[in-house]
């Protein structure tokens, strides 16, 4: 009796896992993909440092240790100018590394057997300026090792860390954090909003009446992009006082650039609550969908520039990315407008995609 | 009822949801001003026809024609002339009822002076603390219906349907609503209305019972009660709706 009661439940469950072909997929795709995708995307390694060297000694040795860092798959070198372009290329992201080779070297080297090279590093993400750091330290040190095998380290490096010079991790961390807070909170609260109208049958009212689909998405933009600006303001005005992060650029310009992020957030918890009919499952896409990309794909945390390229293209797909690079770009480097059209524009074009596709899903209920 | 002009006319009127008939070849009128009883069992069509009707729905092939414009090419013009009510999908239970008249009101484009003009009516009915701060989920059921029904007529639609508008009140309450409703169709009002209710089905100038996408029925509540030879109106729906023929 007890026995046949327990099978009854076994063939029962078994039933229910084997009813559905598509869940027992997902079932044993997802942690595959789970696995190939945190295992490519999880590495903090560079592929190759875009690498400015000056040489100042021109001379046997430096052409030498120049020659090092060219030959190595690990940098990607251009010859360097003036400190006028130095400058430029980090703000641009051109390059995260400069070195220079001071006048001298050779001589200093022979008649001392020490000598310096001058090292300049992106600091405005921590991680990624010790691993810099730790390939020019060995190129170097390769270097030497061959052409002085006697004395273990004549050649000192004197690393500065250009926009962070105590690599702070807040400097880091924060605006990271922050791009992640409020993409969160606007898809967030938007996303609740029709699906609770759909939950109560209001939503059905709304359909019923004259309004257009423009009219209820915007209708219901607006108060939420207010209400995650301020938001986001509070957020970033902690991190000035409480995480001491610097604004170094334009705070109106970062207000604005923070209005089209909001509305990046807002748009894209529009287009959830379209595609979903309850608060539970809104909630549940509109926290994964920001959630995970941000984390793993944004630059937050892992360097995407070294990620293998599905995931690279992936990236691209990212908000918080572009979001990422205007809010350390403004608060760390002081990058203005000009410097940032391209990743403000690229938020500005995901705001209308969302936006157009949630209008375009509405017309069809409205329609249909 | 003979000759009325028909504020609504089914013409033809099919709905296929894949390889399902909801509505099949419908054709019937109803005439400006009655009271008209949409009956059926569940799954028999209603709905379907009922949004179809307010625009909500794209009919597969025929037409509906409110009050002169045709639903399949302007379906937007047709809401405007609808007022709907349901006692599935009604107001705003966070907000107060002054804020839900606001809300209607306005997603209708109507002068705020009339939406302000029913605030004021109905504050004297429930009492302006209650009004203005009560959540409206907090009111009475009867208050609540009242208020929906406010809500519906706002924007002056020519026809107001009703789609089991009583479900959930008790008696008492319903026979007040009846006599609402029975006054606005007095006023010229088309009322079109469903339920499950045959004592409401008694208080419209027609019926019509539909079963499995087609009209079976449509004739007023007398008449049908005579066609199938029975006492009341529930006997004669059951008849109707178990009947293996075309009906009447």
């Amino acid at each position: 009796m007890k026995e046949s009661g327990f099978k009854g439940i076994v063939v029962n469950e078994f039933r229910h896992i084997f009813r559905d072909p598509q869940t027992l997929a997902i079932l044993f795709l997802l942690p595959l993909l789970q696995m190939v995708l945190f295992g490519s995307a999880l590495s903090n390694e560079i592929k190759s440092v875009p690498l400015v060297i000056t040489d100042l000694d021109n001379s046997a040795d430096s052409r030498a240790l120049s020659e090092t860092f060219s030959g190595s798959s690990f940098f990607t070198v251009r010859h360097g100018g003036t400190d006028k372009d130095l400058t430029g290329l980090f703000r641009r992201n051109a390059v995260l590394a400069a070195v220079t080779i001071p006048a001298g070297f050779s001589k200093n080297l022979a008649r001392t057997g020490r000598s310096t090279v001058d090292v300049i590093i992106d600091g405005s993400d921590g991680n990624r300026a010790l691993t810099v750091n730790q390939y020019i330290t060995a190129a170097v040190h390769g270097y030497t090792a061959q052409r002085f095998p006697s004395a273990p380290f004549p050649v000192t490096l004197a690393p500065v860390y250009l926009y962070n010079p105590g690599l702070e991790s807040a400097y880091f961390f924060v605006p990271g954090l922050t791009a992640l807070i409020i993409i969160m909170v606007s898809a967030l609260l938007t996303s609740l909003t029709i699906t609770g109208e759909k939950e109560s049958g209001t939503f059905e009212l709304m359909k019923l009446s004259p309004v257009t689909a423009g009219e209820i998405i915007l209708g219901k933009a607006v108060p939420y992009l207010l209400l995650s600006f301020v938001i986001g303001t509070v957020i970033i005005g902690c991190s000035r006082v409480i995480f001491a992060v610097p604004v170094r650029g334009n705070a109106v310009l970062l207000g604005a650039c923070l209005l089209v992020y909001c509305l990046t957030g807002l748009s894209f918890g529009i287009l959830v609550s379209t595609l979903v009919n309850t608060r539970l499952s809104a909630m549940m896409l509109a926290q994964i969908g920001t959630m995970l990309p941000t984390m793993f794909l944004s630059g937050f945390i892992f360097q995407t520039d070294s990620m293998p390229l599905p995931l690279r293209i992936a990236s691209w797909g990212v908000p918080a990315k572009y979001f990422l690079t205007i809010i350390r770009g403004i608060m760390l480097k002081g990058n203005t407008l000009y410097e940032l059209r391209f990743p403000i524009l690229v938020l500005t074009l995901f705001s209308v995609l969302f936006l157009g596709l949630a209008v375009a899903r509405f017309r069809s209920y409205l329609k249909k | 009822m003979a000759e009325q002009i028909p504020i609504i006319s089914i013409e033809h009127l099919c709905m296929q949801f894949g390889s399902f008939t909801a509505v099949r070849d419908l054709t019937f009128s109803i005439p400006r001003g009655s009271v008209f009883g949409f009956l059926g069992a569940n799954g028999a069509g209603k709905t379907t026809t009922i949004r179809i009707i307010c625009g909500l729905l794209q009919p597969t092939s025929g037409d509906v024609i409110v009050s002169g414009i045709s639903v399949r090419r302007r379906p937007a013009a047709v809401k405007e002339k609808i007022g709907y009510m349901s006692q599935k999908f009604s107001l705003y239970g966070d907000l107060t009822p002054a804020a839900n008249l606001d809300f209607f009101g306005g997603i209708y484009g109507v002068p705020q002076e009339i939406i302000n003009g029913e605030k004021s009516r109905l504050a004297a009915e429930l009492g302006t603390d209650g009004f203005s701060h009560m959540h409206t989920s907090e009111l009475p059921m009867g208050f609540k219906q009242r208020l929906a029904l406010s809500c519906t007529l706002l924007h002056e639609p020519e026809i107001i349907i009703l789609d089991e508008p009583t479900s959930g009140v008790d008696p008492v309450g319903r026979r007040a609503f009846w006599a609402e409703i029975l006054a606005l169709s007095r006023t010229g009002k088309t009322i079109l209305v469903t339920t499950h209710f045959m004592d409401e089905a008694e208080y419209c100038s027609s019926i019509a019972i539909m079963r499995s996408g087609e009209l079976l029925v449509l004739d007023t509540p007398a008449a049908v009660r005579a066609a199938y030879g029975t006492e009341s109106l529930n006997e004669a729906f059951i008849r109707a709706v178990e009947s293996k023929g075309a009906g009447v």
